[in-house]
């Protein structure tokens, strides 16, 4: 069984490395991008299985990504955890990062996971999505 | 001739017979029934022209036929002597005035068989007297002539246009609309003693409106004999009192506004004396008016700077921030806008206005407090997210060296060590700037040596930014006296300065950035200045240094280094301004007037 690719997208570096060890120590495999531009590409490159965001980025915030991915044909199946300091699960439940510009209303993540978060959750979390 | 001097010499007869007829200086003609000139002399052709053979009136006044009234034609009826004044041409046309005497000549029958008219010119009198006429009719003040029963016997234009014709009126009915002599006339004074008068009046003018004038009295003769008639001139001073009553109305409204407004209003003649003390003055300084108006020297209570301006003749002086002391000796902070005042180009003294600035002084203070607690409630919630990045990173160190120990690998535990490290170092960043901003504590002050504290920073710096190819230069100031600063803040305030300057360099593109730390003095200021020739600042970036938590570095700062330096500053008396260039660096001013630094707390 090939090993299951995830993008991450952080700026800090620090997240980075966490994420990436905790996942790796589990036998997935990870693409690490610094900021929004980078984790596009990845994704467009590598079609992972799951993409885990951050939110507050300098260029381009994690919702922006989203909002990408869940109008683009090719990855709206594409499953999204969103991972922030921000206490953004109610705004998201409550569709504010969620509607767009048009009306449409999109689905919520995959999953939404707030800062501090241990490595434990983090990893049920995305064993839930992807198992 | 012979019969009424028979004595004479022939002489003087013959002198008189014909010469003296030529000699008078009147104009004389002999006229006969027909009142044809018969014989002219000299003089009377100068005038009138060549007149032997013309009727009379021809000479005269160019007449065709007698003149009514004619005078010769009554004396040649009655032989009576007449004197007319009578109106003609000289011979060049132009109008001539003069007075004729008509005596008759007998003829052996006792019939007058001729006159001689006997005239002198008084055409220049009589411009004279127009002249006075004009000069009575025209002259602009009300001039009257009265009796002694007050009543106008000669009233000029002025007079009549403003008073109405008032010919046999009393002065008090034309003048003043009233039934009986005013008390104060100054007319009658003069008819009892003869002297001038003068006083002044009030009347009511035809078309109803007051009307003030001073009048002026002097005794006349009109007949020539007895003083039996006064002149009054009045000049009109109405427009004269409505000035000085606007005046009037206009220094009164200075004096209530000095005595009303709520700022101080001290002034001061040229030799620096205390001339104008207001209400609010007397509440600032705690001493009465009285105790200094004319007393005191200004000094007291304006600032030496604008005496040494009036003294100098400058013009004016504004101090957004001074200090006073009052009569307890407390010293007050005040705003001081000053004028130098002139009478023409002399200097006649100068007038302060003092603002109190000590309500205004709270009022910032508690802006400042406001502004500081709400600053902290952003920083919890700003903190708090900072904290939850702070405490991923330190999870994620832990997880990493965990994971290191697991697969015994060392470059996995030194990864999440220093994962670890970075981590307990930002919060202690993070905390200790936090703390040092929501501190509100008074300076604690020693007795320092500007320069001192500059050279420490230097130090500090100088080796890490060589390190990363910047060059840091310290300029000392020259002689620079200690003061009463809080050493370890103004530490701070370097330090932060110097260290935003070192990383300004690092995202430049410039190439041999520099930092300069210079230390002077101006005008008892100490001053400050940390330049860079980094990347400098966009205007909106500049707006925002100083305020809560602005930071461009991301996660490398914190956003509070501007604000507690800010703050310290201000708890020195001083400011910090930026100056900066995009591109071209920046350079930050910290200024700290000498006399405003803090004080040392004495007995605690």
């Amino acid at each position: 069984m090939s090993k299951k690719n995830i993008v991450l997208v952080d700026d800090e570096a620090d997240v980075i490395t966490f994420l990436q060890t905790v996942l790796e120590d589990h036998g997935y495999a990870t693409w690490p991008a610094i900021n929004a531009a980078e984790g596009l590409k990845l994704i467009k490159e590598h079609k992972p299985d799951l993409v885990c965001l951050d939110v507050l980025m300098p260029e381009e915030s994690g919702i922006s990504i989203f909002q990408k991915i869940k109008t683009d044909p090719d990855f709206q199946q594409l499953p999204v955890i969103i991972l922030s300091g921000l206490n953004l699960s109610q705004d998201l439940e409550q569709v504010q990062f969620r509607k767009l510009a048009d009306g449409t209303i999109l689905p919520a993540p995959e999953g939404i996971l707030e800062k501090p978060a241990n490595a434990e959750q983090f990893l049920a979390l995305v064993d839930k999505i992807l198992g | 001739m012979e019969k009424t001097f028979p004595n004479l010499p022939v002489a003087v007869r013959n002198w008189i017979g014909r010469q003296l007829f030529e000699a008078v200086p009147n104009n004389i003609v002999v006229i006969d029934r027909d009142y044809r000139v018969i014989l002219a002399n000299s003089n009377f052709k100068e005038v009138f022209g060549k007149a032997e053979g013309k009727h009379c009136y021809q000479a005269y006044k160019n007449r065709s036929a007698i003149c009514e009234n004619c005078m010769a034609a009554q004396t040649f009826e009655d032989g009576k002597v007449r004197i007319n004044d009578e109106a003609g041409f000289d011979r060049n046309g132009r109008p001539a005035h003069y007075v004729v005497h008509i005596a008759p000549v007998y003829d052996e029958t006792g019939r007058v068989a001729y006159v001689i008219e006997m005239s002198y010119d008084v055409t220049e009198n009589k411009s004279l007297q127009k002249e006075y006429n004009i000069l009575f009719e025209r002259v602009p003040c009300y001039v009257a002539v009265i009796n002694r029963n007050l009543q106008i016997v000669r009233a000029n234009e002025k007079l009549r246009d403003t008073f109405g014709e008032t010919l046999g009126e009393h002065c008090y009915e034309v003048y003043k609309n009233r039934s009986e002599q005013c008390p104060d006339c100054p007319a009658l004074k003069t008819f009892a003693d003869g002297k001038p008068y003068q006083s002044e009046q009030v009347g009511i003018a035809k078309n109803g409106e007051i009307t003030r004038y001073v009048v002026s009295t002097a005794l006349v003769s009109r007949s020539g004999q007895d003083f039996s008639h006064v002149v009054e001139m009045s000049a009109d001073v109405t427009a004269l009192h409505e000035l000085s009553a606007k005046l009037l109305q206009e220094s009164n409204f200075s004096k209530l506004l000095i005595g009303n407004t709520l700022d101080a209003v001290v002034a001061v003649d040229a030799s620096g004396r205390v001339n104008i003390f207001n209400r609010a003055a007397e509440t600032l300084f705690q001493v009465s008016a009285k105790e200094v108006i004319g007393k005191s020297k200004g000094r007291r209570f304006v600032p030496r700077e604008f005496l040494d301006l009036i003294q100098n003749g400058g013009n004016s002086l504004k101090l957004e921030e001074s200090m006073v002391k009052n009569a307890a000796h407390e010293e007050i902070p005040i705003r001081f806008s000053g004028s130098v005042l002139r009478d023409g180009d002399k200097v006649i003294g100068g007038a302060g206005f003092i603002q109190d600035l000590r309500e205004r002084k709270a009022m910032e203070q508690e802006l400042l407090e406001n502004e500081r607690l709400a600053a902290v409630g952003q920083t919890v919630a700003q903190l708090a997210h900072g904290i939850k990045n702070i405490l991923t990173g330190l999870q994620g160190g832990m997880y990493v060296i965990k994971s290191g120990l697991k697969a015994g690998s060392q470059p996995r535990i030194d990864k999440g060590w220093d994962m670890l490290e970075r981590n307990v170092d930002r919060i202690t960043v993070l905390v200790k700037g936090f703390l040092s901003f929501s501190k509100g504590q008074v300076p604690e002050v020693a007795f320092t040596n500007p320069n001192a504290i500059a050279k420490e920073v230097f130090q500090l710096y100088r080796d890490t930014a060589k390190q990363k190819g910047i060059t840091v230069r310290f300029l000392p100031g020259k002689a620079l006296a200690s003061a009463y600063m809080d050493a370890e803040k103004i530490h701070t305030c370097l330090a932060n300065l110097v260290s935003n300057a070192i990383d300004a360099c690092q995202t430049t593109e410039n190439q041999d950035c520099s930092v300069t730390l210079d230390v002077k003095e101006e005008n008892d200021t100490i001053i400050y200045e940390v330049a860079d020739t980094g990347c400098g600042m966009e205007y909106e970036i500049k707006n925002k240094v100083f305020t809560t938590f602005f930071t461009t570095k991301g996660l490398g700062g914190t956003g509070l280094g501007l604000m507690v330096t800010r703050k310290i500053i201000q708890e020195h008396g001083g400011k910090i301004t930026v100056h900066s260039n995009p591109g071209k660096g920046s350079v930050f001013r910290i200024e700290l007037p000498r006399r405003r630094l803090p004080q040392p707390q004495t007995g605690r």
